[in-house]
């Protein structure tokens, strides 16, 4: 049989048939001797061919690997609608939102089991919390990767609330944003017959746009990202990084939330960790002081999972997105890995937590609210987080806008209730605390008229901006008074400040121009929390 | 078409010559601007792969396809 020639021969290469046919041993078609390899290119090819099946592999491993956290997370589109009336992005710096839901429902809008709720959660029933947004913080990732800057807002915020659509809800507090959405969504839809999961879905789209929209127009600040979780979600995030080791200032006993602590460093389980983040009652700033139990508590997660190495273990953080994505909700627009790039600057002391200040206590709706001067915490906001100059030179609208940064003279203050009303002096003396004065003690006194204030050395000018405070008669040194100490005595005219300056005009300092300007501690509600080891908290 | 020692280059030039690609494009159209290096490095693994795993499977289903009609064609040639 013929040998069939292919086109391919005759390209240098030996040819077996040629030389099987007695042609000269070794010689190619073309005569010539086959090419010696050197060693040298062998050493290439195997270079090549490891290096090429290590990146096919690497490559393949880390698309496998995001592909699996991508692919289950649950993503809303809500921030879409919050964008569109949102003020300005000036730089390329991050706002991360986060929400945290006091719902005791799954992600279908199921009731968790009552057993769990009440032994695990400590939480009561599921009818209780609603859809609460009842941890709000703002965090602000600068785009040079410098320090992180994170505002708590109080739950109990009397606000203006808004809509997702940007229509005026009310004036709520700005945990209840969220419910209100929630309700006239879940109402409309299910009259349109939406049902089950989806009307859930729905509603909290609703919900989510509402909060969005509220923190947006009252920060002033565009939302770039949210991240929200509930009280299962925490549950569950805590179960994987237990034991998280906190800290307390005092032992606690609180039947309420659970919380039964002893003082000291100490680590806790996940039905602990809940209580501790939910505890408000029994201690002296009460929300105010849950808020800062929050933020340390975060401080202590991010602690831990940075002395663990989870941030560089992709299988640990593999089981870690394991628990959480199913219970985290965040927005479509949030790139995993990007966000675990600007992770890493949440570590390692580069984060400050704030608590937006408060301006007093009221009732509003039946409810004890938290006053606020929204035109004040957005000063402080923009002066805390300003952006970069050079990155909006023509920003008219907030060039030469004045920066708040209020101070408090240094002072501890005792307030005396000769009003009449009960927990008046515990009340106003929460306030004052939450402005950044030092809390001293509160008394009854005899029923007076007149709300009085005295003060000893070193403390007059505490006493003229609690004056200016409370709108009352110029205080009055007194030798009876202890140094560094004001006195304040409520008579039967104080009525809380609806609206507040921590004191006098003469404390406003004003910023030229954009640029962001440091706002002392003593104007946010207690001490600032700075993330990065395990802080100790009320 | 080609020698072993080709089909030895062929078999390994995808995730190279992919990962390149990738590497210059995102770099050329500022899409790794804001990202670190490990970040950036993810992220090029990440869109390359599909194209790469592709283009592999491609290359080793030609081999395999000449492997085993060369065979058969000797086969038949009585070689």
């Amino acid at each position: 049989m013929p040998e069939v020639h292919r086109s391919g021969a005759g390209r240098g290469r030996t040819e077996p048939g040629r030389r099987h046919n007695g042609a000269t041993s070794g010689r190619t078609v073309r005569g010539r001797r086959p090419a010696r390899r050197s060693p040298w290119v062998k050493a290439g090819r195997v270079a090549v061919g490891v290096t090429s099946a290590a990146i096919l592999l690497a490559s393949g491993v880390t698309w496998a690997t995001f592909t699996w956290i991508n692919g289950g997370l649950n993503t809303s589109d809500a921030l879409d609608a919050a964008n569109k009336g949102a003020p300005r992005h000036l730089d390329n710096s991050v706002n991360l939102l986060l929400i945290g839901l006091d719902s005791r429902k799954d992600m279908n809008g199921n009731d968790l089991p009552r057993q769990f709720v009440q032994d695990q959660l400590h939480a009561g029933s599921s009818d209780i919390g609603y859809y609460n947004t009842n941890t709000l913080i703002l965090m602000h990732i600068p785009a040079d990767g410098g320090k992180v800057t994170a505002f708590s807002v109080p739950r109990d915020d009397y606000v203006q609330t808004f809509n997702g659509d940007g229509t005026v809800q009310g004036h709520y507090k700005i945990k209840e944003a969220y419910a209100n959405a929630y309700t006239s969504a879940h109402d409309r839809l299910s009259a349109q017959g939406v049902k089950g999961p989806d009307l859930e879905a729905q509603s909290r789209e609703a919900g989510r746009e509402a909060t969005l929209v509220t923190v947006q127009k009252f920060l002033d600040v565009p939302v770039d990202h949210f991240a929200e979780v509930n009280l299962l979600g925490f549950y569950d995030i805590a179960k994987v990084v237990q034991p998280i080791q906190v800290c307390l200032q005092h032992p606690v006993h609180d039947r309420y939330s659970g919380a039964n602590f002893p003082a000291g460093l100490q680590e806790l389980n996940p039905k602990q960790a809940l209580a501790f983040v939910r505890q408000r009652h029994g201690l002296l700033m009460g929300d105010l002081d849950r808020t800062h139990r929050q933020q340390a508590f975060l401080s202590s997660v991010t602690h831990k999972l940075k002395t663990d190495g989870v941030f560089g273990d992709l299988g640990k953080l593999q089981g870690l997105f394991g628990v959480v994505k199913k219970d985290l909700v965040i927005d479509s627009k949030l790139n995993v890995l990007d966000f675990a790039q600007q992770a890493t600057n949440l570590t390692g002391g580069k984060v400050e937590f704030h608590t937006l200040p408060i301006a007093g206590f009221a009732h509003r709706n039946n409810e004890e609210v938290n006053l606020v001067d929204p035109e004040r915490i957005r000063s402080i906001v923009q002066a805390m987080i300003g952006h970069d100059a050079s990155a909006s030179p023509s920003d008219d609208a907030r060039a030469g806008k004045p920066s708040p940064a209020v101070s408090v003279a240094p002072a501890t203050v005792d307030v005396l209730n000769g009003s009449g009303r009960t927990g008046a002096a515990a009340g106003e003396l929460r306030a004052l605390a939450a402005l950044g004065y030092t809390t001293g003690r509160t008394s009854n006194a005899a029923t007076r008229h007149g709300t009085t204030i005295v003060y000893g050395s070193g403390a007059q000018a505490a006493a003229r901006q609690i004056a200016d405070r409370l709108g009352t008669a110029a205080p009055v040194a007194s030798p009876s008074v202890p140094a560094g100490r004001v006195q304040i005595a409520l008579g039967t005219d104080f009525t809380p400040p609806a609206s507040n300056s921590s004191g006098s005009s003469g404390t406003k300092v004003t910023t030229p121009g954009s640029e962001p300007s440091p706002v002392p501690s003593t104007a946010f509600a207690g001490d600032s929390v700075k993330m990065g080891g395990i802080p100790c908290v009320n | 078409m080609c020698s072993r020692a080709g089909a030895w280059w062929v078999l390994c030039a995808p995730p190279l010559v992919l990962m390149a690609v990738t590497v210059v494009t995102e770099q050329v159209t500022g899409v790794s601007a804001h990202r670190v290096l490990t970040t950036s490095a993810v992220h090029w693994g990440i869109d390359a792969f599909p194209a790469m795993a592709g283009a592999e499977l491609a290359v080793i289903a030609v081999l395999v396809v000449r492997m085993i009609r060369s065979q058969r064609s000797r086969r038949g040639s009585g070689a």
